[in-house]
């Protein structure tokens, strides 16, 4: 799978699982504050989603990977399984 | 040949915590004779299937009360990694039927474990206040366990523990009936869950109060 498939997967899932407007979604826009205003609870929904999706755990890792669409997809493609 | 030490010191670890367990188990009824009450038999039906369990929190006595008063089922208590990973209960955690939570980092690894456990029929108790609440009222419940009733659809039983661990006086365990929440509204999620969680605080509260 490709970083695009990934980022566009991704995508679906904040989509359809967290209720956000995908027209408001773009690979840039910060997730958390000054952005989408995701909360901790949202997080732990995008941890599941990735985990149930890609196999690709994301407890604890740093909120820097959370950042964005972009920082998701790199962190996913990087630690999935080839 | 480390592995073989490392089992048997598991193992005697193991047995001492099953043994302080039920010496305290022992020492809590006398001290606290306690009773339970259920508002609804819909709710001894939940919890011999596997339910989640949300009650308000007291006292650290909380997590071991509550299971204790539900013996005839398997509950599993979700503790903060503040308890679970200290040193001298580390060992007792570990053994029994505790399920550790790290609140300072984005921890997902509870949901899988009570997953799990739920799955196999079993429960899992949640206090949702996050902390104690000496007085019985709290400002807000928190929603992450209503992720894991989201995704497997399990009951919502709430409960009210009141008396306030006086020895020798009456500790009551009262179980309202399975919570009807609609956790699939439209919006965004964490907004959705968070009115459920109110909604969970209230009904918790309304058996708080029934009580007093």
């Amino acid at each position: 799978m490709c970083e695009q498939e990934i980022a566009v997967k991704i995508k679906e899932l904040l989509c359809s699982r967290l209720g956000i407007d995908e027209e408001v979604l773009t690979d840039d826009i910060p997730l958390f504050s000054d952005g989408i205003e995701l909360d901790s609870i949202d997080s732990l929904e995008i941890i599941a989603a990735i985990d149930e999706e890609f196999g690709v755990s994301m407890t604890g890792v740093g909120k820097e990977s959370f950042y964005n669409v972009k920082s998701l997809t790199a962190y996913v493609a990087e630690h999935l399984e080839k | 040949m480390k592995n073989w030490i490392h089992k048997i010191w598991e193992g005697i670890l193991a047995g001492v915590a099953h043994m302080v367990i039920a010496l305290l188990g022992v020492i809590m009824r006398v001290l606290y004779p306690g009773q339970v009450i259920f508002n609804d038999s819909a709710s001894k039906v939940a919890i011999k299937q596997g339910a989640i369990l949300i009650a308000n929190h007291t006292s650290h006595k909380d997590g071991f009360f509550a299971p204790k008063m539900l013996s005839k089922q398997k509950v599993y208590v979700l503790v903060t990694r503040k308890w679970y990973d200290k040193k001298f209960l580390n060992p007792l955690f570990r053994h029994l039927r505790y399920i550790p939570i790290n609140l300072e980092e984005q921890d997902a690894a509870w949901m899988v474990q009570a997953e799990t456990i739920l799955k196999k029929g079993q429960c899992v108790l949640i206090f949702p206040e996050g902390k104690l609440e000496t007085d019985g009222v709290s400002e807000t419940f928190h929603s992450g366990f209503l992720l894991l009733v989201r995704h497997l659809n399990v009951p919502v039983v709430p409960m009210a523990i009141t008396g306030g661990y006086r020895v020798f006086h009456k500790q009551t365990l009262r179980i309202g009936s399975p919570l009807q929440l609609d956790l699939h509204a439209k919006g965004r999620l964490s907004v959705v869950l968070d009115k459920v969680a109110e909604q969970c605080k209230q009904e918790v509260f309304a058996l708080v109060h029934q009580e007093k």
